[in-house]
């Protein structure tokens, strides 16, 4: 009985995690699959940015590439990390190709954040797929769009670094307008919104 | 009888297409029955100065080893040769396109944000734009533009006909083809009105090759249109947001 509780847990954490990464990968209009149309269009002007899969891939390989150096510095998920390939491939299909490898949350819609992680909140296992990064000298671990930070045998959720795109702003953000520009607010930092490839992503910046 | 012979011409013309598209550099095997309907098909659209349709949209997300499909509505509103309105609504994606021959303009319906870019030209030159310049893709690009024949027909290295089906009660015409980087199938519906009632695109290159399909309803070419149509409006308190350009693999 008890086994067969646990494996209904299991199964129900697999899912879960399936559906969570299926919920951040759900294509948006603008972000949309090419029609037949655009899918022939070659050589497009914009080959290396169309949503062709070699094109992709090979991205997205080299953005984990590099962060498996920071990886092996920082945690041993190497294969987690490897698994994230093939998850950005498809969120990317659209969106998330188009990102800056070292400075770009991994482009998933909806993370952490949705899921009701605050500033301060402290987890004591690793968050699905890490990303460690370094900007300005401070180690980064982003997995779904959230920025922690390694404290002992934990990780801290932290506000993103200034100059980053995020996907989703944080819970509670409130909206507020500074010079005619609209923008979000949450732990002192504004979050800019701006439609890019489809999507709308929030920059954070400094006013 | 004419149903088996159609199925014969059919399977040959699959085994054909096998064949063809076994050895890369065979010419384009494209059966001009095929090609027939789809030309009917798109002049049926060419040839009407608006027209609205709605569609159900399925469409395949590939994660890791789980193939999910998601699903929408679209509803568009065409003007030739360059007014579009097209509204999509899912559960977390809920999106309206302007193009009022000016300007176009995506509205972010759940958060309530638009941005706007001022651009000329028709339908197909603003798709492009859209496109090219600013990552945003089309659904059902396909049937939005102004002559689709020369889009659908280009790059094809096979066509077949796979004769008559019914597809939720309509009688329909199957056709199908394959270019190098995408498999398609349309069902035409098999009337003086041979507009399109069922569209299947595999991505065959992607792992898992993917589909997106679509159902079409409720078309009307007799729709008149007004300017107003085309013309976005902010819904209450929406706020402009920059559109940014595409990004690009650096």
């Amino acid at each position: 009985m008890k086994n067969q509780q646990l494996s209904v847990r299991q199964v129900r954490q697999v899912f879960f995690a399936v559906l969570l990464t299926l919920t951040l990968a759900i294509p948006a209009f603008g972000a949309d699959r090419k029609g037949v149309r655009s899918s022939n269009r070659s050589p497009a002007p914009a080959a290396a940015r169309s949503a062709n899969v070699g094109a992709n891939r090979n991205v997205n390989v080299n953005q984990n590439q590099n962060r498996n150096v920071n990886v092996n510095q920082n945690v041993n998920r190497n294969v987690n990390v490897n698994q994230n390939v093939n998850v950005n491939r498809h969120v990317d299909v659209d969106v998330d190709v188009h990102s800056h490898g070292s400075y770009h949350s991994g482009g998933h819609f909806w993370g952490g954040f949705a899921a009701g992680l605050v500033i301060g909140a402290v987890i004591t296992s690793p968050p699905p797929n890490p990303q460690p990064i370094v900007i300005q000298n401070t180690t980064y671990i982003v997995s779904e769009g959230v920025y922690y930070q390694q404290q002992g045998t934990g990780y801290v959720v932290v506000n993103p670094p200034i100059g980053v795109t995020v996907q989703a702003v944080p819970p509670g953000a409130t909206q507020v307008t500074v010079n005619g520009q609209v923008y979000f607010l949450a732990n002192g930092i504004h979050y800019q919104p701006v439609m890019q490839n489809g999507v709308t992503v929030y920059t954070t910046v400094k006013l | 009888m004419e149903y088996k012979h159609t199925l014969l011409a059919a399977l040959c013309g699959l085994s054909l297409a096998a064949t063809a598209m076994a050895a890369d550099s065979t010419p384009n095997s494209v059966d001009p029955e095929a090609d027939r309907w789809l030309r009917a098909a798109c002049d049926k659209l060419a040839t009407a100065k608006a027209y609205t349709f709605k569609a159900e949209v399925w469409t395949d997300v590939v994660v890791e080893d789980h193939k999910i499909t998601t699903t929408k509505t679209v509803e568009a509103q065409v003007r030739r040769p360059d007014r579009v309105h097209m509204e999509t609504r899912s559960p977390r994606f809920s999106r309206g396109f302007w193009y009022d021959g000016k300007t176009f303009t995506l509205l972010d319906r759940p958060n309530n944000l638009y941005g706007s870019v001022a651009v000329s030209g028709t339908i197909d030159q603003v798709l492009d734009v859209a496109n090219d310049q600013y990552g945003i893709n089309f659904p059902l690009e396909d049937v939005l533009v102004n002559d689709p024949y020369p889009s659908a027909s280009k790059a094809l290295k096979s066509g077949v006909d796979l004769g008559k089906i019914t597809i939720l009660g309509t009688p329909c015409h199957h056709v199908a083809f394959s270019t190098e980087r995408v498999d398609w199938q349309l069902w035409i519906q098999d009337s003086p009105n041979p507009l399109p009632r069922k569209l299947v695109i595999t991505y065959k290159q992607e792992e898992g090759s993917p589909q997106y399909t679509a159902i079409f309803s409720d078309w009307n070419l007799k729709s008149s249109l007004s300017d107003k149509t085309f013309v976005f409006t902010p819904p209450k308190g929406a706020a402009k947001i920059e559109i940014l350009p595409a990004k690009t693999d650096e």
